[in-house]
Order: C-alpha cells, then structure tokens, then sequence
C-alpha cells in the first residue's frame, strides 16, 4: 500500500516540477489562443480535456472559429493526431496497461491522457519503478497535470489582453527543450539515433509535406535507430 | 421555435468539439487495443517506442523552427541559440538535466527581455 502511495505521489510531484511547468506554459499559450479567437472559456477548457492534445486543440479554434464543415473538422483532426496512435501503443505497453485488472472503460480513459509529456515520463519512470506501479504513477502524474493545465489555461485565457506576446513565449519555450533533453537521456543506442534522426529529418521535410512530416520522421526515425542497433549488435557478435 | 435555434447555437459547439474529438479518439483506441497484442520486450514494441521518441523530438525542434502562437513572434536565431545552447550543456552535465533546461531558458528568456526593453 505505502508502495502504491509513493508511486502515486512521485507522479504528482513528476507533474508539478519541470513536466507541468512545460505542458501549462504551452497550455497557458493555448488558453490566449483560444481567447483572442472569442472562444467561449467552458467551451475551451472543454476542449483541453475532451480533446487533450494540443495539435488537436489548435486546430478545433482554428477550424471552429471560421465555422468549417464537420466533415472537413474531423479529418483535419484525425490526419494531424496519428502520433496519437503511437504514443498510446508505446505507453499502454510501458505500463502493460492490460495486466491490470480495471475495466475497458478506464483503459481507454488512460490511453485518452496520454501526451507527450506523460509519455516522455513515463520512458523515465520505467527506470526507477516497477512495472505494476507505472499505473499509479501516471495516475498522479496526469492528475497533477491536468490540474495545472487547466489552471494556466484558464489564466491564459483571463490574461491574454494584458501581457505583450514576446513575454507569454518564455514559458512556451520549456517544453520543447525539456522534452528535447528528456528524449535524449535515452540509454539505449536505437533510441539516441530514433531521437536523433527525429530532430533532423522533421523540420527539413515540414515546409513540404506540413504535419506529415512528423510521422515520416517518426518512422524513418525509428526505423534508422532499430537498424543501427542492430548493425552495432551484429558488428559486437563478430568481434 | 426560438428557442429550438438557441438550443442549436448554443450545442453547436460541443457538437463540433464531439467530432473534433472522435478524429483523436480513433488512434487512441486502435494504440490501446493493438498494445494487447504486443509483448513490452519485442521487437516490435522497441520499434514503436522508438518512432515514438523520434516523433516526440521531431514534434519538439519543429516547435523552434516553425512554431505557432505568441513564440512565433521571436526571431528563429533567437529561439534556435539558447535551445542547442540547453543541448549541448545538457550534454556536458548529463547527469543534471536542470543545468541545461535552466542555461537554455535563461539564454531565452534575456533574449526576450532585451528586446522588449530596447
């Protein structure tokens, strides 16, 4: 029990340093967005929980907001969030979501708060957890999260018409290197050269191919790191 | 019937918020239900997490170059100096990731506020 306590309460703590600190500056960000656009603020911290996927988020003020057709709206949607597919495969098996004995209903609850910065947590907690106690852990973590991205975005969106846009991007800019230097404490060789080749070949092919890009680097990326890792293994056993 | 339009008006927008998040819930449906299939040490799960990683660092440096909101309202040079300067000291202190994270917000944050000062 005091096990489950502290993986829990790691969780929080994970989710109120540096991870939530980066994910609410974004949200913070997303909350001025949504309030210049005039959306109205139930319905945007509506979208931050029901949608909770910032790419997922922009695009529904965007489209919403000019008044798009349904059809339109939903496959904008579904095209920009495919790395939703991968970052829910990825973290459902890191917390081998199904040896847990909860319902279909809660799984897809966790697979739903899934995001990029819980993810990326979780990669570290593996490390420092035992696998039964990753759930907990994400437990706490996506708690912590979604209450101070929720808090910020309000705040976001209260705030919007007093602070100078230069100033709201300080806090915008944690999360992408957080992140960054997250992914780079990866031990393994096939995840180095996956976050590597990610780095590269997504903002050289996004003038050209737009959100695709990420899931060309995703798999291109991926697949380069797997394949090294392979040749050094081979290149070890000949040795 | 005036207030059948207000009711629409005022649904509209959870209605469109619904399909929004059915373009999402898709992926995370087949992620879950597929992640069933996988055991956590094949083959096929390194490769996933994998393109995960490569698609989360894709996701971040794509945010420095093109990014969208109040931090496109930076210079590139500006937001691309102090990140590979947080990289490249996260890389020397690996063993202390904040000394990075601090050292690249610090550079971006003077950045910021020199300019808004002069």
């Amino acid at each position: 029990m005091k096990k489950k306590d502290s993986a829990f309460k790691k969780g929080i703590l994970t989710g109120f340093g540096f991870p939530g600190i980066g994910m609410s500056a974004a949200m913070f960000g997303y909350g001025v967005f949504a309030g210049e656009a005039g959306l109205d603020l139930f319905l945007c911290l509506g979208a931050l929980l029901i949608l909770w996927s910032m790419p997922g988020m922009v695009i529904f003020v965007s489209l919403y907001t000019i008044g798009t057709p349904i059809l339109l709206l939903f496959s904008t949607v579904l095209l920009a969030n495919m790395r939703q597919f991968f970052l829910v495969l990825s973290g459902m098996t890191i917390i081998n979501i199904h040896s847990h004995k909860i319902s279909f209903v809660s799984k897809l609850l966790w697979a739903h708060l899934i995001s990029p910065t819980g993810w990326a947590e979780l990669t570290k907690a593996k490390d420092e957890l035992e696998e039964k106690e990753l759930l907990t852990f994400f437990k706490g973590l996506t708690l912590a999260l979604v209450t101070i991205t929720s808090f910020t975005t309000v705040l976001g969106y209260k705030l919007f018409f007093f602070l100078p846009e230069d100033i709201v991007s300080i806090p915008i800019f944690i999360m992408p290197l957080y992140l960054t230097i997250l992914m780079l404490r990866a031990v393994e060789i096939y995840y180095r050269v996956a976050v590597i080749s990610g780095g590269i070949i997504c903002p050289l092919l996004f003038p050209y191919i737009g959100d695709w890009s990420l899931i060309i680097a995703g798999l291109f990326g991926g697949t380069i790191g797997l394949f090294t890792s392979y040749l050094v293994q081979k290149g070890n056993s000949n040795v | 019937m005036f207030e059948t339009s207000t009711l629409y008006n005022e649904l509209l927008p959870w209605f469109m918020l619904l399909i929004a998040s059915l373009g999402i819930f898709v992926w995370r449906f087949l992620g879950l239900i597929l992640s069933s299939k996988i055991r956590k040490d094949s083959f096929f799960a390194k490769w996933i997490n994998a393109i995960a990683f490569a698609m989360t660092t894709g996701l971040m440096v794509r945010i420095i170059f093109f990014p969208t909101g109040a931090l496109a309202e930076t210079e590139l040079l500006e937001r691309l100096i102090p990140f590979l300067l947080g990289v490249i000291i996260f890389l020397f202190f690996s063993r202390t990731p904040i000394i990075g994270l601090v050292a690249g917000v610090l550079a971006f944050s003077s950045t910021v506020i020199y300019n808004q000062i002069i």
